[in-house]
């Protein structure tokens, strides 16, 4: 059992963020569809830690292909990306393969690619990264359920994003859903795609389960990546539950274990 | 002191109380045995030696960045400028001889106005500090032998006669050229520096250099961090003034009981400032494997730009779109420092058509800024990718089966999960690159396939069908998006 009073440490950290989401005016980005867009009023916030998680092993592609649709849309220009993954994570699943980058829209010339053995090292080179203003977008992708990413990493993770208003992509593989500060939360799996032609597969198409959002609804949608046009297309009509969460809960209500995630 | 000569143990060095005795050095060892009886040998290890001469030599560094080896036993130190940061000649010969012996050595110095000299007179005459008008006659003085020429040469001017350096030089030099070579010319004209005979610093002269020399030895680490502030805030300032930034630098640690510590940090751009620079400095001091061990306290440190580059002239009202780029470079740089540098890397991409070596990731520190990743050729505008977005290296082994066998397969088995395919595009054909490969390699067939899921996959049979392989064998090579 840990020692730690989490309800105090909860509630400190709850107010942390109060007070900084009213002084940090972050600004936000759009997927690019007016459907989503519709429902994503306020955008997705840029300057915030956003969770993607793979939802089986087999999903490690659409989910690694849909964090880097989120990068092109948080941030089209020319800014460095930094991509940390934990040696294991690449080994499991693939090392990141710049032709294919370029493929779904992503300049390999933007890249930066961090091997780190650990997800400390992971951790550490996500701050320090996030601590700058340079860079577009940080993909941090640690294997697993590491011990070390809990609560209180994520919220230092969380409020250096918002101090410099870099996003933060949580790319999660091999990994189930646990308590943490991220904004969002996706769970992302592949679906079939629209052949183009001649029974070939055509552009990438992701099965996106919202599943937590601090700023709003959550909801799911089936959408195409369009690799040209760096936008998303809903290719099947919006089917979210359409209720609406609310911005802020009180943390003590929530106990870990009963809610699904 | 013994060695194996010619097959014969010969002793190769002898100490004072042996000298006195009468041994010598190249005297046979049984030959000395059949005088005394009890003698104390051992066995010499040049080795060892040339691994001493090396740790000397690093120390030697204290009084000036241009040390040569003067293999086996000698180290040639060019002080030219640097004698004023010890008083005067003989205060730093003293200084050498203070430090040697109290580290148990004994040495046998000579300054004289060049290389050659010095290292005559030091290794043959008492040696000292040889006035610059008396040069002349302290060379003449020396024995022949100190021109370090071949056996027979030397024994050939013995018979004639010639016992010194001064009796040769004042012969005619057709005379000399003809019956012994010019090497014996050179040699005399190197000893009066009538020929330029410069010496080979084992270490490249740094660009810029500081240092600061301690009346007590540091030994608190925040004092030495205060003496790098102030150290390369100085370097910084002289090499601004020539508007050049350090690629390279080096922190020499110079420990009171000799022992030399240096620490060398690369950078991915020019570094012109203290903060950054200091911040790399001390990641690398913290992840050193064999930390920096202050022990006696340092009486020396010592600030090298290795490596500068010219740097744009430093404005401080830099644009935001700079400054960024700044800051992600320091970025770049302190986790190479941290990591590695071959952890920080960057694609580049490779005029191949073999998938794993179309790309090649390359330190992000040491990256030209300006590298371009050429747009692959596969990719048409408009089309689905034709390349995963991740590639499995190695490529994995699947099993595959199929229902017209030069085709793509309908279902396979990777990693115990069963998938099947519902759209298919291929063979895409990359032959092996003949030049490059061994003998073994073979052409590969690749297919872009979905299966019933959705998932995407990028997996290639291995040898050409219709040649009659068998028993192809099928890899997944990467996931799509």
């Amino acid at each position: 059992m840990t020692t730690v009073d989490l309800a105090a440490l909860r509630r400190d950290i709850a107010s942390l963020g109060e007070r900084n989401a009213r002084t940090a005016q972050g600004s936000a980005f759009d997927f690019g569809d007016n459907d989503i867009d519709r429902v994503f009023r306020e955008g997705m916030q840029r300057g915030a830690v956003h969770e993607i998680f793979a939802e089986e092993a087999g999903d490690a592609g659409a989910a690694t292909g849909f964090v880097i649709a989120l990068v092109l849309r948080a941030s089209p220009d020319q800014s460095p990306v930094l991509w940390l993954e934990e040696d294991f994570a690449a080994q499991e699943n693939g090392f990141p393969y710049a032709p294919g980058l370029q493929n779904i829209g992503l300049d390999p010339q933007r890249l930066i690619i961090v091997r780190c053995a650990s997800p400390q090292d992971v951790l550490k080179a996500a701050s320090d990264s996030l601590g700058i203003r340079g860079a577009g977008a940080v993909i941090i992708a640690p294997w697993s359920n590491p011990k070390c990413l809990d609560l209180t990493a994520s919220r230092k993770l969380l409020l250096t994003a918002q101090q410099t208003d870099v996003p933060a992509f949580l790319l999660r593989l091999g990994a189930y859903p646990s308590e943490n500060a991220a904004v969002t939360r996706w769970l992302i799996r592949a679906a079939p795609s629209q052949s183009s032609g001649a029974n070939a597969p055509g552009h990438p198409v992701f099965d996106a389960t919202l599943i937590r959002n601090r700023q709003g609804m959550t909801g799911h949608w089936i959408l195409q990546w369009e690799s040209d046009d760096h936008v998303f297309r809903q290719i099947e009509p919006f089917s979210g539950t359409m209720v609406s969460a609310p911005s802020y809960r009180p943390p003590q209500t929530r106990k870990s274990g009963t809610r699904p995630y | 002191m013994v060695d194996k000569i010619a097959n014969a143990l010969r002793l190769t060095a002898v100490d004072e109380k042996a000298a006195k005795a009468g041994l010598y050095k190249g005297m046979a060892l049984t030959d000395a045995r059949a005088q005394f009886e009890k003698l104390d040998i051992a066995f010499a290890s040049p080795r060892k030696d040339a691994v001493l001469l090396e740790k000397l030599a690093d120390w030697g560094d204290r009084y000036t960045p241009l040390v040569a080896l003067d293999e086996p036993h000698g180290l040639i130190l060019d002080l030219t400028g640097c004698i004023h940061l010890f008083g005067d000649e003989s205060q730093l010969i003293e200084d050498i001889h203070k430090r040697l012996h109290r580290y148990g050595m004994i040495a046998r110095t000579a300054l004289a106005s060049n290389p050659a000299a010095a290292r005559a007179l030091a290794r043959h005459s008492p040696g000292g500090i040889i006035d610059w008008n008396d040069e002349t006659r302290r060379l003449y003085a020396l024995p022949l032998i100190s021109l370090d020429i071949e056996e027979n040469h030397l024994a050939g001017l013995k018979r004639a006669g010639l016992r010194s350096v001064g009796d040769i030089d004042v012969l005619p030099r057709a005379a000399l050229t003809a019956r012994f070579g010019t090497n014996l010319v050179n040699r005399l004209d190197a000893l009066f520096g009538r020929q330029d005979a410069p010496i080979t610093p084992r270490r490249t002269v740094p660009v810029c250099m500081v240092e600061r020399r301690m009346a007590e030895p540091l030994i608190a680490m925040e004092s030495v961090e205060h003496v790098l502030i102030s150290l390369s805030d100085e370097l910084f300032r002289r090499l601004q003034q020539r508007v050049e930034g350090a690629r390279e630098i080096e922190a020499s640690f110079y420990r009171a009981d000799g022992n030399v510590r240096r620490i060398n940090i690369q950078t991915g751009r020019p570094v012109t400032e203290t903060k950054p620079m200091f911040r790399l400095l001390k990641e690398r001091l913290s992840t050193l494997s064999d930390p920096l061990d202050v022990g006696y306290g340092f009486d020396i440190i010592r600030l090298a730009a290795i490596r500068v580059e010219q740097s744009q002239a430093i404005q401080k009202s830099l644009d935001d779109r700079a400054q960024e780029t700044e800051e992600i470079n320091a970025l770049v740089d302190r986790l190479s420092i941290r990591l590695g540098n071959s952890r920080v890397l960057r694609p580049l991409s490779v005029d191949t058509h073999i998938p794993e070596r179309a790309v090649s990731l390359v330190p992000a520190a040491s990256a030209r800024q300006d590298m371009v990743f050429e747009r692959t050729p596969e990719h048409n505008p408009g089309n689905p990718p034709e390349r995963p977005i991740r590639l499995f290296q190695p490529p994995e082994r699947i099993d595959a089966t199929f229902e017209v066998p030069d085709a793509a397969p309908a279902r396979f088995t990777w990693r115990r999960v069963q998938h099947i395919i519902t759209l298919a595009e291929g063979p895409e054909r990359i032959a092996p690159e003949w030049w490059r490969e061994h003998a073994g390699a073979l052409t590969r067939d690749y297919y872009r396939l979905e299966d019933n899921r959705g998932r995407r996959f990028w997996v290639f049979r291995e040898g050409l069908y219709e040649r009659g392989d068998p028993t192809p064998r099928w890899f997944l090579h990467g996931i799509f998006a």
